[in-house]
């Protein structure tokens, strides 16, 4: 029954991979993907990658 | 994605309006829907896929696409053909939402173009029901197109889902049902000319020309491996088109009198090389794998020889283990102090003694390197003869593996010349056909290597050109702030990638996991899956040898064992999505989602393990819907699906017509948990109905 077995979480290797990021870095990923979930069905990426890019402008200085 | 409810209007022989709802219950959650083949089963499935995706959903064995509204109505309203529609209308809800999707096409407009038609999405937030722009980019978002096939799909044809070749749509599929296609969207878009191109551009513009010109490289480098890109994608397209045409043909060759038997050994034995060809490849992968890793310690027995004369040597003269090294003798002569507790004045005797020895002792690092050398020589020993065991058996599997390909290519031949020397000319044109559209396949698979090689090539450079640039400092401040951004974006890019990669390696064993033990289950053998990291799913058990040792090899499955792999593959993979559904994960998104399972004759050509699939199949998949047969739900099926507790709605189709269109074998009355349904209804007209049970 799956309802009994345990849910596959995040691992150690993949948390490690997020942090091996520096603080910055971390921010900015977390920032893109928030943006990348409201325009998943989007064909048209335009604005996302205006988006995309004014996060990294503002967050690397 | 949850079935909740299907209203079909005047959609093919679907009459009027009719209504399924699904059980959408977690502990009961099969729906059942029972019909005699010609009923409309088929028909039932494709109304879903049209509802979702339009024409282009529906699926091969759905002959007269381009008649979708009821035939008889049809021309009674031939005169007032606006006034007349199809639609399907299917309920939904997805990740907290409940979306309300129709399609409908009318008369005048299937007369024009069936592909057309009309389409609204629809959802309810705060008790209020919103119309959504764009409802097909909507639906592809939520349940893409090419995942469909694995969750709507007809069981006696799910060998030709092409799992065991298309692995391009299994990872695909996995990605998409794990929620990983979030992070894999996130790379295209970071690596997009408006994201990574507009600062590069930035950097081009503020650094100095040397630094320029590698940037105008890397461009160049990077042009280069999209056009490989975009051309091996043709060629893959064309590779797809053309074996859809060698299917045609095929088909047509089996259904011949001359060619029947011929054609189906044909098929048997195309099927046997694509396993046997696949086998091959895990084998020369594992063997590539091992020569990287391992390979060295083949070509060291001379060195680990003389490395043991040399210990040899050194323990015949005392050097090792050393008796007293050269620190301990600095030690006393620093202290003034021998262990005999003489004083070790210099000048004095005893101090030129000791000195004496020091020149003569060994070396502390020396004693060190030795001891290490000897333990490494002795784990070298053992690696290079567990290599040289493996690397033999690898070799001779392959060797087995490639005559057996060879073998079977040469009978392959045979068909060829006997179909292609009969006298039919109708028969010789379609050998001839299928020789031209084979000889052109293998032409675009031989191009395909070819570009996958320039473009392993050409991103090896990319990466060397990065690299080099990167290190290339700026004087210029705004130069260094352009370099920066471009670092993160290629940074960012680099750590999602990796975060990409580490999901889908770790899903694997737990997919792995679930498909071993519910295949195990029903086909009650200790064999294990195992997803290889192209996701190759291949199944493999322990065998005894003639020297009493157990070697793991892979399974060659029947035809029933195949089709248990591919239905548990896809069930275990909607239990894995479900489960990922639950839990919160380090990137709030990239969760799985729930998927419907929507199966028409699930246990079509497995008799043997229909029992096992219908015990263990409802307790994979968040939610089933099985079309089925009287005649396949016999004592076994019917037994296992009541045991399991799970079916919560019943609906069986009727069928009016005149009593010639009534299928061979087709009764009028069904029987469902001992009571009679009466399921036939003569009639001057073709209708079917849907009736609760």
């Amino acid at each position: 029954m799956p309802e009994t077995k345990k849910a596959p979480g995040p691992s150690e290797r993949v948390k490690a991979i997020f942090q091996s990021a520096s603080e910055e870095h971390q921010k900015l990923i977390r920032e893109i993907l928030k943006e990348e979930r409201d325009v998943q069905h989007m064909t048209r990426r335009q604005d996302i990658h205006n988006k995309i890019y004014d996060h990294v402008r503002r967050l690397i200085k | 994605m949850i079935l909740e409810r299907l209203v079909i209007r005047n959609f093919r022989q679907f009459k009027g309006e009719h209504e399924i709802i699904f059980s959408d219950h977690r502990e009961k959650n099969v729906t059942l829907i029972h019909a005699e083949n010609g009923f409309g089963k088929t028909t039932l499935l494709n109304a879903i896929l049209w509802a979702l995706y339009g024409h282009k959903g529906l699926t091969p064995d759905f002959e007269g696409k381009e008649q979708l509204i009821h035939n008889g109505m049809a021309h009674s309203y031939r005169n007032k053909p606006s006034e007349l529609e199809a639609m399907v209308h299917l309920t939904f809800s997805h990740d907290g939402a409940r979306y309300m999707l129709s399609r409908a096409i009318n008369l005048a407009e299937q007369t024009f173009d069936s592909r057309g038609g009309r389409m609204s999405l629809e959802t309810l937030r705060d008790g209020q029901t919103l119309n959504l722009d764009r409802p097909q980019h909507r639906v592809q978002a939520i349940i893409p197109e090419g995942i469909s096939k694995f969750l709507f799909f007809n069981g006696e044809r799910i060998d030709e889902l092409g799992l065991d070749k298309n692995r391009g749509q299994v990872t695909e599929a996995i990605h998409q049902m794990l929620g990983l296609n979030l992070l894999k969207s996130t790379i295209e878009d970071l690596n997009h000319n408006n994201v990574r191109g507009k600062f590069r551009r930035e950097l081009a513009d503020k650094t100095s020309d040397e630094k320029r010109d590698l940037i105008a490289k890397q461009e160049d480098l990077e042009t280069k491996q999209m056009l490989a890109d975009s051309k091996l994608s043709t060629a893959k397209e064309e590779i797809e088109a053309i074996d859809e045409q060698i299917k045609l043909i095929e088909n047509k060759l089996a259904a011949n009198k001359e060619t029947y038997q011929l054609q189906a050994k044909r098929a048997q034995l195309q099927r046997q090389r694509d396993e046997t060809s696949a086998r091959a490849d895990d084998v020369n992968k594992r063997l590539a794998k091992l020569i990287a890793e391992d390979g060295y310690t083949l070509f060291t027995p001379e060195l680990v020889a003389k490395g043991k004369a040399i210990m040899q040597d050194l323990r015949s003269q005392n050097q090792i283990p050393a008796p007293v090294i050269d620190t301990f003798l600095q030690q006393l002569l620093d202290e003034g102090n021998c262990i005999c507790e003489r004083c070790l004045n210099p000048g004095s005797d005893e101090y030129e003694a000791v000195k004496k020895k020091l020149s003569d002792a060994p070396n502390q690092d020396f004693n060190n390197a030795v001891s290490a050398l000897d333990h490494a020589i002795g784990i070298l020993e053992g690696v290079a003869e567990r290599t040289r065991e493996n690397f033999q058996q690898l070799t001779r599997e392959r060797a087995e593996l490639t005559a057996q390909i060879r073998s079977i290519e040469g009978d392959l031949e045979d068909i060829h010349q006997k179909v292609g020397s009969k006298d039919d000319e109708k028969v010789k044109e379609l050998e001839e056909s299928r020789r031209a559209k084979a000889l052109k396949r293998d032409e675009l698979t031989s191009r395909c290597g070819s570009l996958r090689k320039e473009i392993e090539i050409t991103s090896d450079e990319i990466t060397k050109l990065q690299n080099q640039i990167r290190k290339m400092d700026d004087l210029e401040e705004k130069a260094a702030l352009a370099q920066r951004r471009l670092d993160a974006v290629e940074e960012c890019n680099r750590i999602v990638s990796e975060l990409l990669q580490a999901e889908t390696e770790e899903l694997r064993p737990l997919l792995n996991e679930e498909i071993s033990e519910h295949f195990s289950k029903i086909i009650d053998r200790d064999y294990r899956a195992e997803l290889s990291e192209d996701f190759d799913l291949r199944i493999r058990s322990w065998i005894g040898t003639e020297d009493d040792e157990r070697i793991e090899q892979d399974v060659a499955l029947s035809t029933g064992q195949r089709q248990v792999k591919l239905l548990v593959f896809i069930a275990s993979l909607l239990a894995l999505a479900k489960r990922r559904s639950e839990i919160p994960t380090i990137l709030k998104g990239t969760a799985g989602s729930e998927y419907p399972l929507v199966t028409d004759a699930p246990f079509g050509n497995i008799s043997v393990f229909r029992e096992g699939i219908s015990r263990w199949v409802p307790n994979l998949a968040p939610q089933v819907t099985i079309l089925l047969t009287p005649s396949q739900y016999d004592g076994d099926v019917e037994k296992a699906l009541r045991e399991t507790g799970r079916v919560a709605k019943r609906y069986y189709l009727a069928y009016h017509g005149p009593e010639n269109t009534l299928r061979q074998g087709a009764n009028a009355y069904l029987t469902v948990e001992g009571k009679e349904y009466q399921q036939y209804f003569k009639a001057n007209e073709e209708f079917t109905e849907i009736k609760e049970l």
